[in-house]
């Protein structure tokens, strides 16, 4: 290659890139997808602030949800069904849960849809598709920070009324790693659905009630101790089951259990659903635009 | 790829399917995939037989070879479904090929379909990030020519309103312009001149002249109107039921073309 080049343009000149068809599956080029992160957090900042653009609560529509949704459980699970929640008041102990578990659901579902609601843009530009999702993980991991000091807010409120709750100190370095796992099987959860519902557009209608469904079969609004045999194991399988459980032990020092074992069987389900999305998602990305 | 060369076609083709792609629902999908398995006969593609030509297939591109240089402007005519934005989009990623393999150094700059991804809720100056970093620039990019942007755009007193309460012109003219600002080695124009009032074309004609020969990029035009053609490209390509059936000189492209066009008339 000669060095006369343009002095603008000089830069790229010599990257080349080939394009060909390519025969079966294969792995995204995260490289080409890291180029485009400028992209991922202009994405990630429209989401979030085109959703409260013209409401007139606005981002306290973030605090009001949460709340909400911790009342309106523990009227149902704590005051009628009367679940054990581990002498803690039930409205701390489901609110530490769901906090984590709606990450992990708002991930899933903004990413579910990627290709057929992004049809027009993806007809028309190309960029690498894997931008949309990992953006939705961070606008969501925005909603779950704003979250999380919310919950932290709850518990000091409960601490000086008298509740006794005690962290695992010794064991917050865990947390971020939990919310990480939460956000690479949401991602891969997601991928795979989506590449779903390209083709199949009516189980985009499912994807909501899936997931709500499997909100029950996590230990959300109980504590896995409550259940035995196999339908314990069952729902320690499940690969949410275990992040929540620790999740909410860590935070509140009860209501869960860390299980070593059952989080490193949850991790390596998480890596293999997470491979297996990105392959199946990149497998769609490359010839969607022909079939939409 | 040769020193010069900033962008080659091999043997480029693209098929697509005709008629329907799939059967729609799971079911059949499933049971296709269950006689193929077993080596028997698809039971839907029995069913919608009619749906299908003898293989189903049609090429919307077929075996086109090409080689462009560093700061030639190529334009590429033909009449509707010769297979332009089927090459296009091979080009600029969207879809990819089914035969054949294309090369080309650097980025390359689309400008097909104007105003993709613009949201209606963000305001011009915001649109102006997001669009810029679909179409591939860096935020430090952008950054270096907001102003510019904004300023080709005339849409400078309203920048920070919402775009959904832009007229369509304005909208149409503000997305151009970020287009026209694109940093790509090999830039694609595709039917874009034709956007805003005649000043408005004119200023954009002038834009894209001053792109191609004095920044010494290589680009690609794709349009129906002649004089745009004449204008920019001294060399052209004719395609003509996605086969290459014409490379070189400009006028003798636009004087087949004319053929081709006058005898659809007659036929």
């Amino acid at each position: 290659m000669s060095e006369e080049k343009k002095p603008a343009l000089g830069a790229r000149d010599n990257q080349i890139t080939v394009i060909r068809p390519k025969k079966g599956l294969s792995f995204p080029n995260f490289g080409e997808v890291a180029a485009y992160k400028d992209l991922i957090w202009l994405f990630a900042g429209r989401d979030i602030s085109v959703k409260y653009r013209q409401t007139v609560l606005g981002p306290l529509w973030l605090i009001i949800m949460p709340v909400l949704s911790a009342l309106v459980s523990s009227f149902v699970f704590g005051g009628i069904a009367r679940i054990d929640s581990s002498g803690l008041p039930y409205f701390v102990f489901y609110f530490a849960a769901f906090t984590l578990w709606s990450y992990f659901a708002s991930c899933v579902t903004s990413t579910a849809t990627t290709f057929t609601s992004n049809a027009l843009l993806f007809r028309r530009v190309w960029f690498p598709r894997l931008v949309l999702p990992i953006s939705a993980l961070l606008s969501n991991l925005f909603r779950f920070a704003v979250q999380f000091l919310l919950l932290i807010v709850i518990l000091l409120i409960f601490w000086v009324c008298g509740t006794d709750i005690a962290p695992v100190w010794g064991m917050v370095w865990l947390l971020p790693l939990l919310v990480a796992e939460s956000a690479l099987l949401a991602m891969g959860v997601g991928t795979l659905l989506s590449a779903l519902t390209a083709k199949y557009r009516d189980l985009a209608g499912l994807v909501p009630i899936g997931v709500d469904l499997w909100k029950y079969l996590t230990p959300v609004v109980y504590t896995a101790s409550l259940l035995s045999g196999g339908v314990r194991i069952f729902c320690l399988i499940n690969p949410m089951g275990p992040v929540i459980e620790a999740f909410r032990y860590i935070v509140l020092g009860a209501g869960g259990e860390i299980s070593v074992w059952y989080l490193l069987l949850s991790l390596a389900e998480t890596l293999l659903i997470f491979f297996l999305g990105t392959v199946v998602f990149h497998r769609v990305e490359r010839n969607f635009v022909d079939t939409v | 790829m040769k020193e010069n060369e900033m962008l080659t076609l091999e043997h480029v083709s693209k098929e697509y399917r005709t008629g329907r792609i799939g059967y729609g629902t799971l079911k059949r999908d499933l049971q296709s995939w269950w006689a193929k398995i077993r080596k028997k006969e698809d039971p839907n593609r029995k069913l919608t037989g009619g749906w299908y030509r003898k293989d189903g297939t049609f090429r919307a591109l077929d075996d086109v070879s090409l080689s462009v240089e560093r700061g030639e402007t190529l334009g590429i005519i033909g009449r509707n479904g010769a297979g332009k934005s089927t090459l296009l989009k091979l080009l600029s990623r969207i879809t990819e090929p089914t035969e054949g393999t294309i090369s080309f150094r650097g980025r390359i700059a689309s400008m097909l379909e104007v105003g993709t991804g613009f949201h209606p809720e963000l305001t011009g100056r915001e649109n102006i990030y997001l669009n810029g970093a679909i179409l591939g620039m860096s935020k430090a990019e952008i950054d270096k020519k907001a102003a510019d942007i904004i300023d080709f755009s005339e849409c400078a007193d309203f920048i920070d309103t919402p775009v959904k309460r832009y007229s369509s012109g304005m909208l149409v003219k503000l997305a151009f312009s970020v287009a026209a600002h694109l940093d790509g080695e090999i830039l694609i124009l595709d039917e874009v001149l034709a956007v805003g009032d005649m000043a408005f074309q004119r200023k954009s004609l002038e834009k894209m002249l001053g792109v191609a020969r004095d920044e010494g990029r290589t680009v690609l035009c794709v349009s129906h109107n002649m004089d745009t053609v004449r204008s920019l490209c001294r060399r052209c390509i004719v395609l003509e039921e996605g086969r290459k059936i014409f490379d070189g000189d400009t006028e003798e492209a636009i004087a087949l073309y004319q053929a081709l066009c006058a005898e659809r008339g007659r036929g």
